[in-house]
């Protein structure tokens, strides 16, 4: 195709207009052509539907590479799946659920009076080396009423007597009693302390959030939120 | 049809350099970054509980002193200011989330600001845990030259999470005027932030 090829848009009488002057006669004949193109054409239909099929791709492409790489780096919070009291549910290579929480209201005068003291039982079985190094590289905690609050687990009480448990460590990553990996197909307990209002405690439920990358990078977090019951009266 | 074309060329000279203008004077509405991420300040007086969508604070008491002494075992003896000690007793309520990190500062009339001094075990500092729901009462102290202390208020801002971006932000005016700083003398004993008791009913509304 030439450059300046007069094509289709522009009909007959117009292109090939050699002298400089043209004659006066035919002017309101050459208006015509003009008003006679047809519709679409006068109201740049191709591009509009251009602008109609590029516009929500500008938007839309940024978006979705922004939410990719914000799910994948754990800045934008994975949506927490939902499980029922005593089922068991696999997330990244491990087995996991939640016995149950136990309440201690602090006594009346103390430093914790309206204050309640919840540990929360869960129970971790990695499937494999890799999903016991998944645990320990991104394993947090937090429980969750139906309003909107949050909290985060306390280690205020992590000296207290045991009886006998031997509860894995929750600080950083889900690690075994002496803080290495969990080995694969052990059972090992977690026991996460929270210290919340007292009013709160029946509305709680217990998020748990791991890596599913062993990439340090992109940890592409994924979160269970378990509902679970009292243990004690 | 090309004397028409002709004919229409100044006037689009004259849009051209209208629409120009037009982009650079539109430049003027520009809103800078700050405004645009900065903090969401709400505004209160001392003794009024000021809300922010992350917390509660609320100031109640004020004291400009000579000398402030930590309750800690290890410091007992009372330390001086280099001007004055402002102590600010606080009230703060996380309602939403914990808050990990905050800033407090002391923002006089003419908009000097002044950091919480880290000098008092007992004092609360950007570091000190507020809970969910559970009020945490305890004391800002801050180290100002005595004759810049000018209407201050307390600026208290939860900058955890995201950085200061779009942080929750409160400004309590703490109702000191120039005369209450004048030969301040007295010692201030300081006390560890205690956790609410019974009153965590402080719900978000």
């Amino acid at each position: 195709m030439r450059p300046r090829d007069p094509g289709p848009p522009d009909p007959g009488p117009r292109a090939p207009a050699p002298s400089p002057a043209p004659a006066p006669g035919p002017a309101p004949e050459r208006a015509r052509p003009r008003h006679a193109r047809p519709l679409w054409k006068r109201l740049r239909l191709p591009y509009l539907l251009a602008l109609l099929f590029l516009l929500p791709l500008a938007v839309g492409l940024p978006l979705w590479t922004e939410l990719r790489d914000g799910a994948a780096s754990g800045t934008l919070p994975p949506d927490a799946r939902p499980v029922a009291e005593e089922e068991t549910v696999e997330l990244a290579g491990s087995e996991w659920w939640v016995t149950g929480y136990v309440a201690s209201p602090g006594e009346a005068g103390s430093e914790l009076e309206g204050l309640t003291v919840v540990d929360v039982g869960f129970h971790v079985v990695p499937g494999d080396r890799s999903a016991s190094e998944l645990l320990g590289r991104l394993c947090r905690f937090r429980a969750v009423d139906g309003r909107g609050r949050s909290w985060e687990p306390t280690t205020e009480f992590s000296f207290r007597d045991l009886g006998g448990l031997e509860p894995g460590a929750v600080t950083s990553g889900c690690l075994g009693p002496g803080f290495d990996p969990i080995p694969p197909g052990t059972d090992q307990l977690l026991l996460v302390t929270y210290l919340v209002p007292s009013e709160a405690v029946e509305e709680l439920d217990f998020e748990l959030t791991v890596a599913t990358d062993p990439s340090p990078d992109t940890p592409r977090p994924a979160s269970l939120v378990f509902a679970a019951e009292a243990l004690n009266g | 049809m090309r004397a028409r074309r002709r004919g229409r060329r100044p006037l689009r000279l004259v849009l051209c350099v209208a629409l120009g203008g037009a982009v650079l004077a539109l430049q003027w509405l520009r809103v800078a970054d700050h405004d645009v991420l900065g903090p969401i300040a709400s505004s209160g007086d001392r003794g009024s509980v000021v809300a922010t969508d992350e917390f509660t604070v609320e100031v109640t008491d004020v004291r400009v002193a000579g000398t402030v002494t930590d309750s800690s075992p290890l410091s007992p003896e009372p330390i001086e200011a280099n001007g004055v000690w402002v102590v600010v007793w606080v009230r703060v309520t996380a309602t939403r989330e914990p808050l990990t990190v905050t800033r407090a500062e002391l923002e006089m009339a003419d908009r000097t600001t002044y950091a919480a001094s880290l000098w008092f075990r007992d004092a609360l500092s950007g570091g000190t845990e507020f809970p969910t729901a559970v009020p945490v009462r305890g004391a800002f102290v801050f180290e100002v030259p005595e004759d810049r202390v000018d209407r201050p208020s307390l600026v208290f801002t939860h900058t955890g999470g995201s950085g200061s971006r779009l942080a929750a932000q409160a400004s309590v005016d703490l109702g000191v005027d120039a005369a209450a700083v004048t030969g301040a003398t007295v010692d201030v004993e300081l006390a560890p932030p205690e956790r609410g008791r019974g009153e965590a009913a402080d719900a978000p509304p």
